[in-house]
């Protein structure tokens, strides 16, 4: 029926010798909405970020509206008629509305630009769309749903053929999710294409004419949205050709155990809706789900980096306010964040005083650090983790990614926690090293050491967990335990979760 | 009531403005006698020039500490070229303020220096030229040229200083820049979000260029007025009056990390600042030693009232927000 206004052949892209991108075929049709999925590192942003003139690809060729295009700038994509509608922004805040769609095509008359035709025009496409904006006041003074919108609006009136949302859907309620719904049919009608990322299910079943899947560089498969189910769709997202079944943990018991910490109807909207779970000492508990089902966003109200709206933490059966990670760690609770890079470690400072940086009353007296007691106390844990250094001297961002992460593992481990949460423990890191950093997590379980393993590789869930929590959308989907464990039984949990709510 | 509110968080400035003229009269009928309010606006004019070229630097989300060096470095090369050429009297002064913000503008944005430690190096360097020019003492010529000194002098019926009229005029210059010029907006653009400003084709470094440049050429105006006005060229010449406008400008509701700000606030940010002076100079409760104390002072509440306007508003922002939910 209708033409492809975008069509992907072959696409490769090398980023320091690994492939972002692997032969990537992709097509877009005229007024569709397509859903891109894949999961971390499957090269949806790297695809993006070609398409729209940030990167330039190595080999294979794009066809856009029927003539074949290489954007070396995103003004030039925009021209062409692609715009992107990013997560964070891109516009300018302390403007107004109508300075926001408008800015770089100004309205001019003889003696300037021309506010009055400006804030007119502005409105009247607002207007169009129904919504209560006024396009005067300042951009900040609007949600972020709405200066989504807006964001939108500017690149309709760009005359964009094909709008890039990359998780639009993300940061906003079930209300503004509706609206942005609305402004994509009107959109649809009038022909525009979309290319829709979200890491929400339902949005894509809802909204999405075609599906395609990447995973890790490589094209998995498009497919129409009605001939997909969703756990065909997770499989291809998440499973691996050949599946180990096998667990290698012993099934353990800890009904009897003491209970280190319980979460009582946790909620941040939108993005922990009614969480509740509790840690036996020793456990190690897995929360498996997709991206933004609410994992990380779970463990930061934990450990006191964000709020809750409402919700109950229990500490060793003690109710506990924690209200920043200082509270957290005095309640002996430890968080070894997903991006190492930037909340991690402190790149420029050397080993041990990354190692010590928690736990600098073990090692000073009267206020002042005993540098002989801080090199024993990180000689010791460097001795223990096998991290390989040539000196506590060193620069954590001299050594190897596993080696940063024992850092901060080390550094949590030296406040003696009663419970750990991982948030991806292994990402960015060699085989071997994710092999060890595994049998460290058993080896603090066996000491006591209640842990929260977050991971989007679910083998790993598999191999380590002695239970499961499964979320979707912030809610948890189901629990398993023991030998129920196995990456089908998992994916099972979040496609099936559907009907629950 | 609501509009009230609207007009008092985005014009504190304004009502400043007439705090401290009420406070002017109070200490000193004789503050509002047209003599002194001639003198009050005169001495305005000069440092204003200073802040309107310092709102550009702001805007674009930097700062320019160079301006009381260019603004010594004008009034001597004035009244130098004067002995020899009327015309290049008033041009070479120009030339020199835009070289000298070229210079920083590229140092800050083609070099990736601070824009602190850069203006911070050309106000020294600028400095230095200056009193190697003047051999460290007061420079002095002959005879100064009447357009020369009718600059900085010239007053219309005994009222109405031609500094003033220039400052006015340049105001609305800047205001008709800012608002309907693209190359104003790109300001604006650049200091609220430079990555967006990028990816909308906005050419970070050449607005950046343009800021300094316009900035430094506005205070070298600035310059040549009060040297024409005082009549010789001091190798110290507005020492100090980086911070003067800096601080005015922010008076006046800039923001400091860009993107917001009014020349019309930065007008009246310096009108408060000399009438605090001026005020201070007339009345005889407090030591003139104190000066600086209150000023500082003053400006403390005034910027804290601000933040607390701009807290509250964003404070209903992400109310809103939530409150959808």
């Amino acid at each position: 029926m209708s033409e492809n206004i975008l069509e992907v052949h072959g696409l490769t892209k090398e980023f320091a010798g690994v492939r972002a991108l692997d032969n990537i075929e992709f097509s877009v049709k005229e007024g569709e909405i397509h859903a891109l999925m894949g999961e971390n590192g499957a090269g949806k942003s790297t695809l993006i970020k070609i398409l729209t003139g940030l990167y330039k690809a190595d080999a294979g060729t794009i066809v856009f509206r029927g003539e074949e295009r290489h954007f070396t700038t995103v003004l030039s994509a925009q021209k062409a008629g692609i715009s992107t509608i990013y997560q964070e922004l891109n516009m300018i805040p302390y403007l107004t509305v109508s300075e926001n769609i408008f800015l770089g095509h100004y309205p001019y008359n003889s003696s300037g630009i021309d506010w009055k035709k400006m804030h007119e025009d502005a409105q009247a496409l607002i207007d169009e769309i129904g919504i209560d904006i006024d396009v005067k006041r300042p951009l900040n003074t609007y949600s972020t749903a709405k200066q989504q919108i807006i964001s939108i609006i500017r690149a309709v009136n760009f005359n964009s053929r094909l709008l890039i949302m990359d998780e639009p859907t993300s940061s906003l309620d079930t209300n503004e999710v509706e609206i942005l719904f609305g402004i994509m049919d009107k959109l649809k009608e009038k022909g525009v294409s979309m290319i829709f990322i979200s890491h929400r299910l339902d949005e894509v079943y809802r909204k999405c004419d075609r599906i395609t899947v990447l995973k890790d560089g490589h094209y998995v498969g498009t497919w129409k949205t009605e001939e997909l189910s969703e756990y065909e769709l997770l499989k291809a997202m998440l499973g691996k050709k050949e599946v180990k079944l096998e667990r290698t943990l012993p099934v353990r018991d800890f009904e009897d155990k003491e209970e280190v910490l319980e979460v009582r109807n946790l909620i941040r909207v939108p993005y922990v809706n009614d969480v509740s779970f509790k840690i036996k000492k020793g456990e190690i508990l897995g929360l498996a789900g997709l991206l933004g089902a609410g994992r990380t966003e779970t463990a930061r109200i934990i450990f006191g980096c964000d709020m809750p709206d409402s919700g109950e933490i229990f500490v060793s059966g003690k109710k506990v306010r924690i209200k920043s990670p200082e509270d957290a760690i005095r309640e002996g609770l430890a968080f070894c964040t997903e991006n190492r890079r930037e909340e991690g470690i402190f790149p420029d400072v050397s080993v041990q005083n990354n190692l010590t940086i928690c736990s600098l009353d073990q090692i000073s007296r009267g206020g002042f650090i005993n540098s002989r007691k801080r090199k024993q106390l990180s000689e010791d844990y460097i001795k223990k983790l096998l991290i390989k250094t040539p000196s506590g001297e060193q620069l954590i961002k001299n050594l190897s990614g596993g080696n940063q992460q024992k850092v901060i593992l080390s550094r949590w481990m030296a406040i003696h926690p009663k419970l750990i949460i991982l948030d991806e423990p292994t990402r960015g890191i060699d085989v071997g090293a994710k092999a060890e950093i595994e049998k460290l997590i058993h080896e603090f379980s066996d000491q006591g050491i209640s842990i929260l393993f977050i991971s989007s590789e679910m083998a790993e869930l598999v191999r380590n967990c002695d239970r499961i929590l499964v979320l979707r959308d912030g809610k948890i989907m189901g629990e398993l335990t023991g030998q129920e464990i196995s990456e089908k039984s998992i994916m099972e949990t979040i496609a099936t979760g559907k009907g629950n709510d | 009531m609501n509009k009230v509110k609207t007009f008092f968080s985005s014009n504190i400035a304004l009502v400043g403005l007439i705090i401290v003229l009420i406070i002017g009269v109070c200490v000193q009928r004789t503050f509002i006698s047209p003599e002194n309010l001639t003198n009050l606006l005169r001495s305005s004019s000069l440092m204003g020039f200073i802040g309107i070229g310092m709102t550009f630097v702001v805007l674009c989300g930097s700062i320019d500490l160079s301006v009381a060096s260019a603004f010594a470095l004008s009034g001597y090369l004035m009244l130098y070229m004067a002995q020899y050429n009327i015309i290049l009297a008033f041009i070479i002064p120009l030339l020199a303020g835009a070289v000298i913000g070229f210079i920083n503008g590229v140092l800050i944005e083609k070099l990736s220096i601070p824009a602190f430690i850069a203006t911070l190096a050309t106000q020294m360097f600028v400095r230095g030229l200056v009193q190697m020019f003047c051999n460290e003492v007061t420079y002095k010529i002959d005879v100064i040229p009447v357009p020369v000194l009718a600059l900085g002098r010239l007053t219309f019926g005994n009222l109405i200083p031609l500094p003033l009229l220039l400052f006015v005029a340049a105001t609305l210059i800047v205001a008709f820049v800012l608002k309907r010029r693209f190359i104003g907006r790109s300001m604006y653009i650049v200091g609220g979000n430079r990555e967006a400003a990028n990816m909308m084709g906005v050419s970070v470094p050449k607005t950046m260029i343009t800021a300094h440049i316009l900035c430094s050429v506005l205070t070298c105006i600035g310059g040549m007025i009060y040297t024409s006005r005082v009549g010789v060229a001091s190798p110290l010449a507005g020492t100090g009056y980086e911070m003067y406008a800096i601080a005015a400008v922010v008076l006046g509701g800039a923001k400091l990390t860009g993107g917001v700000g009014k020349v019309s606030g930065s007008f009246i940010g310096t009108l408060i600042m000399s009438s605090f002076s001026n005020i201070f100079s007339m009345q005889n409760i407090l030591d003139a030693v104190w000066s600086d104390v209150v000023v500082g002072a003053v400006l403390l509440i005034v910027i804290m009232v601000q933040a607390a306007v701009t807290l509250r508003s964003g404070g209903k922002k992400n109310k809103a927000q939530t409150g959808a939910v």
